[in-house]
């Protein structure tokens, strides 16, 4: 196992060093003077050199690609020229709303997902399968930013139940979490449905049933847990899902995280900022991957060897 | 009469599918008694596992469905009772063995816990003592050192080992009757002859009746009384097994017969039965066996022969066996 990890850690090494190298020419072939850009309007030529020399703009590309990876190596993001703040410091700040975004979403994705799932399985091509089944396909497909401008549109703007923008009250907290839920809601009960319903084929079902064991018996104890292990693989997998969703929930929100903080960046020519959190989202991603591949393989040799 | 513990009257189980509805069981008729071993034997696809699965209330449903019919047990109709009142008689008077002993093990529970859990449910056991009693089941289908296998996961176990367990599940709790459907079929020679020789066993020390399920008539000498054999749904011929293997009345018994080897003839080449089971959507006219049969006369086309008395425990559903032109050579 040690040696497995090992292995995964080290071939993650030239993803991301392709991600730094796609983000840093990236960024840098967007049109338009960033200095000026970011110096504003009524800024004078001394200030716009300012920030041109700050940044290292001034200099040739591999110069420039030089020192941020020397910055990096440090474990040096560099700082913002917009706010004067160490980039680590503006993630810092925005890490937590995000972290408590993705993480309602996934708890609400994977509760009402696997149960929907559970309840099509035993029941499938029942009225309550067709319709669920039908719900998760058009969820699956919707785009994210459609969805939570629709939820403002009817919750906020025609119902005025909901806040459409912000943080706050955990009020705040229900339009972003169901609108990133979605997709991966959708996806977990199509998925827990397929793997439930494999598993109530077996024979070892069958043997349950002859046993004369209650049907909600065969089901929890018998195949439930048979079912778990593929549909652990399936949640983790939405975790990507999740970090991509984020970015565009939180715009569509105005939620404050780390994917606000990377578009605002953008938008303001904000190179250090749009680096950092690409490269902090890129590592996560990367780690998130790992474990649930560690995961798995830790769960299925239980099955198997234990 | 006060021997009976089961009496199946005119059981109709038909499938629903894409191509139509289809009998798979097409009123069927038998009877077990008290603590006898019955071996019901056919092709593959006539009809065995299903009419087991009927008596247990097991049959898949979609597609499968009990259309007709009755199944007497101790008195009562299992087919009229309610799911749960037939779930009680699951695993506890009426238990089943499965042909697949690799896969019909969950695979994520120890061997006791699943043992325990018919004593659990129907007896209201606590834990130690329903422990007790799987160790002591263990012990019973001679498994070497049950208080340590207890614990164990059926992968641990080979094939043999958990058909053995699979029995000691089925009789935890002292069914009155024990399905058997292909028991030794996934297993090799010597592990078969081992767990028949454990299947008799039950039935002297605990009484137990068995239905024995099986194609290999080989098998049904060894372990049954009587023997019923199906063909497309129908039961054929029923006999005591001493008369089956010595005059046996259906053309189709006869053909099973035939194709397999015996020690005491000397045959060139093992004989099969020539054709292949037809399809349950499209029964031919008449007698089911009919285009198969070496026999066959016009009114084995023109109409289906009924299933009737030939002799003392003996019924077969044949025109030309009624006439004496088959039978005793
Ligand atoms: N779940 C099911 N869905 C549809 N058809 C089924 C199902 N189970 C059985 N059948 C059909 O019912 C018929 C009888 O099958 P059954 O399993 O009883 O045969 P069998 O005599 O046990 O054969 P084998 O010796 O192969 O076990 C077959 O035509 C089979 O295809
Ligand atoms: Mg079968």
């Amino acid at each position: 196992m040690g040696v497995y990890i090992a292995k995964r850690l080290l071939m993650s090494i030239p993803v991301l060093l392709g991600v730094i190298i796609l983000v840093f020419l990236m960024v840098r072939m967007v049109p338009g003077d960033p200095a000026v850009v970011m110096a504003g309007e009524q800024a004078t030529a001394e200030q716009v050199d300012a920030i041109r020399a700050e940044l290292h703009l001034d200099k040739p590309l591999p110069v420039q690609f030089g020192l941020f990876m020397h910055d990096l190596a440090k474990g040096d993001l560099g700082r913002s020229p917009r706010t004067h703040a160490p980039v680590s410091e503006e993630i810092g700040a925005r890490l937590g709303n995000s972290v408590v975004l993705m993480f309602t979403s996934l708890l609400l994705a994977t509760v009402i997902g696997v149960a929907t799932g559970v309840i099509s399985a035993v029941k499938p091509y029942s009225l309550f399968d067709s319709l669920a089944m039908l719900v998760s396909l058009i969820g699956v497909s919707m785009p994210v930013f459609w969805l939570g401008l629709m939820f403002i549109l009817l919750f906020s703007v025609q119902l005025g139940l909901l806040p459409a923008a912000g943080t706050g009250t955990w009020l705040h907290l229900v339009l972003p979490t169901v609108c990133l839920a979605t997709v991966p809601l959708a996806m977990i009960s199509r998925m827990t449905r397929s793997c439930v319903l494999e598993v109530m084929g077996q024979d070892y079902i069958r043997t349950a049933r002859a046993k004369g064991l209650p049907e909600r018996v065969v089901i929890a104890v018998h195949a439930l847990k048979n079912a778990f292990i593929p549909i652990i693989t399936v949640v983790g997998l939405q975790m990507g899902n999740l970090l991509g969703g984020a970015v565009l929930t939180e715009n569509v929100f105005a939620w404050p995280g780390l994917g606000r903080l990377m578009v605002d960046s953008i938008l303001a020519r904000d190179y250090p900022v749009v680096q950092g959190t690409v490269l902090f989202i890129a590592v996560c991603f990367v780690f998130i991957n790992i474990l649930i591949d560690v995961l798995y393989v830790y769960l299925d040799a239980r099955v198997r060897f234990d | 009469m006060t021997d009976r513990l089961l009496t199946v009257n005119d059981l109709k189980t038909y499938f629903r599918t894409s191509e139509g509805v289809f009998p798979a069981v097409d009123g069927v008729s038998f009877h077990l008694d008290k603590g006898e071993t019955v071996g019901l034997v056919g092709e593959s696809g006539c009809g065995k596992s299903v009419t087991a699965l009927s008596l247990l209330g097991l049959v898949p449903d979609p597609p499968g469905r009990i259309v007709g019919g009755e199944i007497l047990f101790q008195g009562q109709d299992l087919v009229a009772l309610p799911a749960d009142e037939r779930r009680k008689i699951r695993g506890n008077k009426i238990s089943m063995i499965f042909q697949e002993p690799m896969t019909s093990l969950n695979p994520v529970y120890t061997v006791g816990m699943q043992l325990m859990e018919p004593l659990r449910f129907h007896r209201g056991l606590a834990k130690p003592e329903a422990r007790a009693r799987a160790i002591e089941a263990l012990k019973q289908v001679g498994i070497p050192a049950p208080e340590r296998r207890i614990d164990d996961y059926p992968h641990q176990l080979s094939g043999g080992m958990r058909q053995r367990v699979m029995i000691a599940m089925a009789l935890t709790c002292q069914p009155q009757l024990l399905v058997a459907d292909e028991p030794t079929t996934a297993l090799d020679v010597t592990i078969q002859a081992q767990i028949l020789e454990l299947l008799k066993s039950i039935k002297t020390t605990l009484g137990t009746a068995i239905l024995l399920i099986t194609h290999d008539l080989g098998v049904v000498a060894e372990t049954a009384q009587r023997v019923i054999v199906m063909y497309a749904g129908k039961i054929v011929e029923e006999a005591p097994v001493r008369d089956i293997f010595k005059s046996p009345f259906h053309p189709y018994t006869q053909g099973l017969l035939a194709s397999i080897p015996r020690i005491d003839a000397t045959v060139d080449r093992l004989s099969t039965i020539e054709g292949v089971v037809p399809n349950p959507l499209h029964y031919p006219a008449g007698c089911r066996f009919q285009p198969r049969c070496p026999r066959a006369a016009a009114q084995c086309v023109a109409q289906e022969p009924p299933l009737v008395a030939a002799g003392p425990g003996r019924r077969v559903a044949c025109w030309l066996a009624d006439k004496g032109v088959a039978g005793d050579e």
